[in-house]
């Protein structure tokens, strides 16, 4: 029974919640019912993983005649520390964001859909943490995908919203595309779709043809699309400034370690034992990637975008991360502790991309009350912020340090982490180019708290003979926003000071993903 | 003599407290200074003290430990991954700037009584973050814990300098943050480069970020290509906060842009994180690699001394005079490590004790100046001593303290580094002489000064100014003149502080 309710009720839960509030949309209740409704089903989803934390690795639906027998060793899902992780992850994103859009979509229409879709998307995420066969991951993706777009084209009537939207769309369907023709040619060469099969098929190096290395670069365009990792992320950032920006916060919070999850399952798990020409070209890409969100960033005018190029550099460290997971053989041990160099890295990848989510949330979560009450998303005029909202300023300024990388914030302890991973993979000068690009990162972070903290406020100035109306409107806080911002902004100290459980953690998810 | 103290499993210990207090109290500070303004300071103050004598019962409880080992240590895991762990300890080069540390920070609560009126309670919680920091950096056995209190300084110095500063505060405080935190990752290189060296010779095969590991093995790193790289970059990190010409360019700027009690923390403190790093690297962990590289951190030194001492005589403000100063006598603390001899050690940790009480004592005096006359212009501040005898006597205390005049603080460490240049081969010799020029300069811009400032007729734009009146300003005064006196007099209370056990050549 445990183990039904372990394996089974985080999904089934947050299924309940979708038919909950099917009929309570279909019974037009007042809309103000849905937000608590979601953020139930999900605590009720995360207790439920939580409590399973270490039970052990469950197969699901390996026996085509009872589909409740949980005894085999082989199954379309699995459920293990790994996808344990990162159902926490999706769940804390679904969680906060749903939290925040309690007063965010207050004014909205069929609003009911909208935490419909939430948990949707949240449900094709944690089935793609799970998946243990391509096909099924790649309906999970889709399932994790679609309610997406269509939550980024929430707020019809804006004219950049849906653009924004489109967008999203266009690539998200041709980078389905391309994971759906990798795995069809995996598929051909495999003959199976089944995770484990094709990891064994692809195993021996030496009889690589063409059509091997095709399909796995299919796969990794489609999967490096959702990571936003430079060259395929030039939809991100008109796509975060465009859509509503809860679905952004879900966007870069979410979606990004969705695609972080797919490549864990297929490519690194595959390619662990592989050639070294792979360590290079995700190290390549992890330079791109950082290097261009971090040079872009430091030039732009809207905090949206900003965030978004800062994202696109974070997918950029935890590349690195990669880099050394495929650059290092499984069994090279690190010292005589009981782990191995693929398997920290991957423990470090986890990590930011657990902190990530959580300093993105806060940041983007700023920017939505920001927003409301200065009517403005433009860096400049975020002067003087502190006078109006000082603690929201004081969280945003956590974020944004956190970000930076300052300890003991949770962002120093992950991306030190990460460093270290390269390191342990030989990859030194890897960790020298990451080391480089926080430095150029400082700048437009430290902007952003200087213009908020030091600068003096409009109101104070002098020289200033108009003060637009909005700056002296008060503005209270909604508890929601509050409660979201203050949740993350806590994790993220509390990560930072005290990272040994996650760590343990995020290396058992990597020891039960590297050697089930 | 007290025995140490341990509460708990974890055996928490004496330094976590005074570590943790000023960080824990920070909260608390901001929250009563929200009830009402003027409790803030008062809690910080009396904090303030209980880290103060905390330090003091940590000095009763120390026993000096032998050369490469620590005493009052903590150890607790705290990311085993990587090998990094939370620990701290106390030996004979850090102990001193622990109670040097306590000490700057309750004078520097004292000199903000007066000084800062403008949203006292985010003020005095920014202090109390900056101690945790400050003195983190110091008792830190281990490099993570280290590097995590030397960037924890960084952030409340910055809104510290940026928010309560003078007209440009806003770009020196981006200034300042932007070249001390690329000089940290700079420093974070040649940590991670000494973790990686010292994977070679650890049991357990991974590197080690521990102190006492790192020292036990310091015979072993030699002078590999990658050893001298490491000394390079961590050499970098700690001249660019000492600061050393040429990267001193944050310092004068920062220093005469911050409030005065900032002033006082940055020259008494911040810098000496910069001189407490390069003497425990180089008599420490890589001393092969400083004997290599003895006459770079000399001549760095002797050009810091030199141009420091030379531009400080064309200064016009008075903070930024005592801030080239600082780069001068800096400098000093780099040919003392760079001699590698007992006596030079000496001289370069009884400088950083005694600049750090005379720095402070003089931008204090500055900072007073400024505050009574609205001006620091030296031109401009004739006959002070009419109005303000007993800062203008202040004054000429400190700039012949700083100058070196024996009896008093400054005048050891000057001796004891140039005895130790003097016996350091040819070099060594060729070095002191030119390097007493920067002696002399010192002696001339502060006779200058004080010829300039204090004696003379009365500048008719200054008769309204009046003396210091308050205790707290008297406090300070009274606590820094003391000290420098009796460091001055009995210099031995210092130095078997720091006796010859910790000194590892």
């Amino acid at each position: 029974m445990s183990d039904f309710l372990t394996t089974f009720l985080p999904f089934l839960s947050l299924i309940g919640t979708i038919i909950i509030c099917i009929i309570l949309e279909a019974f037009d209740m007042d809309h103000r019912i849905f937000a608590p409704v979601t953020i139930i089903g999900g605590l009720l989803s995360l207790y439920c993983i939580i409590i399973g934390i270490d039970s052990g690795i469950t197969y699901v639906f390996g026996n085509a005649a009872d589909l409740f027998d949980l005894s085999r060793t082989t199954g379309l899902f699995v459920i293990d520390n790994f996808s344990r992780f990162f159902a926490i992850i999706f769940l804390i994103v679904l969680l906060l964001v749903s939290t925040s859009s309690i007063d965010y979509m207050n004014s909205e229409r069929n609003v009911g859909i909208y935490y419909i879709l939430l948990v949707f998307a949240t449900i094709g995420m944690l089935l793609v943490a799970a998946a243990n066969d391509l096909l099924v991951l790649f309906v999970a993706w889709e399932l994790g995908s679609i309610p997406v777009y269509t939550l980024a084209a929430f707020q019809k009537t804006r004219a950049e919203t849906s653009e924004s939207a489109l967008k999203l769309f266009l690539i998200g369907a041709m980078s389905s595309a391309f994971i759906l023709f990798g795995i069809s040619l995996v598929y051909g060469i495999a003959g199976t779709t089944s995770i484990d099969g094709v990891i064994t098929s692809f195993a021996d190096t030496k009889s690589y043809s063409p059509f091997h290395l095709l399909a796995l670069m299919f796969l990794l365009v489609g999967f490096g699309y959702k990571i936003a990792a430079v060259p395929f992320h030039a939809w991100a950032v008109d796509v975060y400034q465009g859509t509503p920006t809860t679905i952004t916060t879900f966007l870069a919070a979410g979606s990004k370690a969705l695609g972080f999850v797919a490549v864990f399952r297929i490519i690194v798990a595959g390619l662990t034992e592989i050639d070294i020409i792979w360590g290079y070209l995700f190290a390549l890409l992890a330079i791109l990637t950082m290097t261009l969100g971090n040079v872009v960033a430091l030039v732009q005018e809207n905090i949206k975008r900003m965030l978004a190029y800062s994202s696109i550099a974070h997918a950029g460290y935890i590349l690195i991360a990669l880099a050394a997971v495929t650059s290092s053989p499984i069994s090279s041990v690190i010292g005589n502790l009981n782990f191995s160099v693929a398997e920290f890295s991957i423990a470090a990848a986890e990590m930011h991309i657990l902190t990530h989510a959580l300093m993105k949330i806060v940041a983007f979560t700023a920017v939505i009350v920001i927003a409301f009450s200065i009517h403005s998303e433009k860096i400049e005029d975020y002067v003087g912020l502190r006078k109006k909202h000082p603690w929201l300023t004081f969280g945003l300024t956590i974020a944004l340090l956190s970000l930076l990388g300052v300890p003991p914030l949770a962002g120093f302890v992950s991306k030190i982490l990460l460093f270290f991973a390269a390191i342990y993979a030989n990859l030194i000068w890897l960790a020298i180019i990451g080391i480089i690009n926080s430095a150029i990162s400082i700048f437009y972070y430290i902007r952003v708290i200087k213009l908020m903290i030091i600068d003096t406020p409009l109101e104070e100035r002098d020289d200033v003979a108009v003060i637009p109306v909005e700056r002296v409107t008060p503005f209270t806080i909604p508890l929601s926003y509050q409660l979201s911002i203050g949740i993350s902004v806590l994790l993220i100290i509390v990560i930072g000071i005290l990272p040994g459980p996650f760590l343990e953690f995020a290396l058992s998810a990597a020891e039960n993903l590297l050697s089930p | 003599m007290l025995t140490q103290l341990s509460f708990g499993d974890l055996n928490i210990g004496i330094l976590s407290l005074i570590f943790l207090l000023p960080i824990l109290a920070a909260f608390p500070t901001w929250l009563v200074g929200r009830v009402r303004n003027e409790l803030s300071k008062w809690f910080a103050l009396v904090i303030s003290v209980v880290v103060m004598v905390l330090a003091i019962m940590a000095l009763m409880m120390y026993e000096q430990p032998p050369t490469g080992r620590w005493d009052l240590i903590e150890e607790i895991p705290w990311i085993e991954a990587i090998g990094m762990s939370y620990s701290l300890g106390v030996d004979g080069l850090s102990l001193p700037l622990v109670l040097l540390s306590g000490f700057i920070f309750l004078v520097a609560v004292l000199a903000s009584f007066k000084e800062i009126h403008e949203r006292e309670p985010a003020y005095y919680a920014m202090i109390m973050l900056l101690e945790t920091g400050l003195i983190g950096t110091f008792l830190a056995i281990d490099f993570v814990i280290f590097y995590v209190a030397w960037e924890l300084v960084l952030v409340p110095m910055f809104f510290l300098i940026g928010i309560w500063g003078g007209p440009k505060k806003e770009y020196a405080a981006i200034y300042f943050f932007i070249y001390t935190h690329v000089a940290s990752l700079v420093m974070i290189l040649g940590i991670v480069g000494l973790w990686l060296e010292s994977s070679k010779y650890t049991l357990t095969g991974i590197g080690t970020f521990s102190f006492t590991e790192l020292a036990s093995m310091a015979d072993q790193f030699g002078t590999g290509p990658f050893v001298l790289l490491i000394f390079l970059a961590l050499l970098f990190g700690f001249i660019v906060k000492v600061p050393s010409v040429p990267f001193h360019t944050w310092l004068p700027l920062a220093h005469v842009e911050a409030p005065t009690p900032g002033s006082m923390i940055l020259a008494g403190l911040l810098l000496k994180m910069g001189g407490y790093g390069l003497l425990r690297m180089g008599g420490w962990f890589l001393p092969d690699a400083l004997s290599e590289f003895a006459w770079l951190v000399a001549i760095i030194g002797l050009v810091s001394l030199l141009y420091g001492s030379w531009v400080a005589l064309r200064q016009v403000d008075m903070k930024s005079l005592v801030a080239y100063s600082s780069v001068g006598h800096m400098g000093i603390i780099l040919l003392g490590c760079a001699t590698q001899s007992p006596i030079g050690f000496a001289g370069a940790m009884y400088m950083q004790i005694a600049h750090g009480i005379i720095s402070p004592l003089m931008f204090f005096v500055a900072g007073t100046i400024g505050h009574a006359a609205h001006t620091r212009d030296i031109p401009k501040l004739k006959g002070i001593a009419k109005n303000m005898p007993v800062t203008a006597g202040v004054m000429v205390y400190g700039s012949f303290a700083s100058a070196g005049l024996p009896g008093l603080a400054g005048f050891w460490s000057e001796l004891l580094a140039f005895v130790a240049l003097f016996n350091w081969g040819e070099f060594g010799r060729g070095l002191a002489l030119i390097g007493v020029l920067g002696i002399i300069f010192t002696a001339a811009y502060y006779l200058w000064m004080l010829q300039r400032t204090v004696f003379g007729d009365v500048n008719p734009e200054l008769e309204y100014v009046h003396d210091i009146s308050h205790w707290s300003q008297y406090a300070v005064f009274g606590f820094l003149c003391f000290f420098t006196l009796l460091l001055g007099i009995l210099p031995a209370l210092l130095l078997d502080l720091m006796a010859t056990a910790s000194w590892p050549l």
